[in-house]
């Protein structure tokens, strides 16, 4: 396989920061969604607390998800949405994707 | 291909095409939650006409008394659903102002025009107009069921 080959094959467009199952979907889950509450985000992609809270972070780090946190009444709550940057990271990972699975 | 540090029943390993798989579902069951207010509108689309023509036709009966007390109830019941909904759609949000600016316009003809025009008009008339503010709350509610 010449250089050239190797450079433009489509694995090489897959955002390492998005690699990983439980971070594909938080993606997944935000992206339709304006905003998203952190436990029913949880629920959906049927991870732990932690777990979640863990790449979380990275992905907001990464300024891919945006975290507000705020108050109703006494009761804490945490809302996660897709940055503009990170919907079209997503965008573009899907597009990867695609094209792995159709090449050509 | 893809795989976790942490043990999560959406880990392991994904090929690309389980990878795509799993992101159709999760966005599928995202989508779900981001459906209340389809409830919502279709449940003012059918107290508001209901409303509105139980009390321009039912007059001096009982059933103008019952439908008067079908706006605040609704009012109540939509707020307390809405307070404990976790996920806002960008659909939904994007259809709010729309949809809310349209009923509210067709609520304020329909008053308008029952008060003046349509007074003592063609009951045929009172009937169409009194229908027509739940067309948007319906459109709304068709749009958010079919994403």
């Amino acid at each position: 396989m010449s250089t050239d080959q190797t450079q433009h094959h489509p694995r090489h467009d897959l955002d390492a920061v998005i690699h990983s199952p439980v971070r594909l979907s938080i993606m997944a889950a935000l992206s339709p969604m304006s905003r998203m509450e952190f436990p029913l985000l949880r629920d959906t992609i049927e991870a732990s607390d932690s777990l979640l809270s863990k790449h979380v972070t990275a992905l907001e780090k990464a300024g891919y998800v945006e975290v507000t946190k705020g108050h109703i009444g006494k009761r804490p709550r945490t809302w996660l949405a897709l940055s503009p940057r990170g919907r079209e990271a997503y965008d573009a990972y899907l597009a990867a994707l695609r094209s792995l699975v159709e090449p050509g | 291909m893809m795989a976790d540090s942490e043990p999560s029943t959406t880990g392991g390993r994904f090929s690309p095409a389980d990878a795509l798989d799993n992101a159709a579902t999760v966005d599928a069951r995202a989508r779900r939650h981001g459906r209340w207010p389809a409830w919502v509108w279709l449940g003012l689309g059918i107290v508001m006409p209901t409303h509105l023509l139980g009390t321009q036709l039912g007059d001096g009966t009982w059933v103008e008394n019952v439908v008067a007390w079908l706006i605040p109830l609704a009012v109540v019941v939509g707020l307390v659903y809405s307070f404990v909904q976790r996920a806002e759609s960008r659909l939904t949000r994007r259809l709010t102002w729309p949809v809310t600016w349209a009923f509210v316009a067709l609520v304020v003809l329909d008053v308008l025009l029952t008060w003046t025009v349509l007074a003592d008009g063609p009951t045929a008339l009172v009937v169409v107009f009194g229908l027509l503010p739940a067309v948007p709350p319906f459109y709304g509610a068709w749009r958010v069921l079919r994403g």
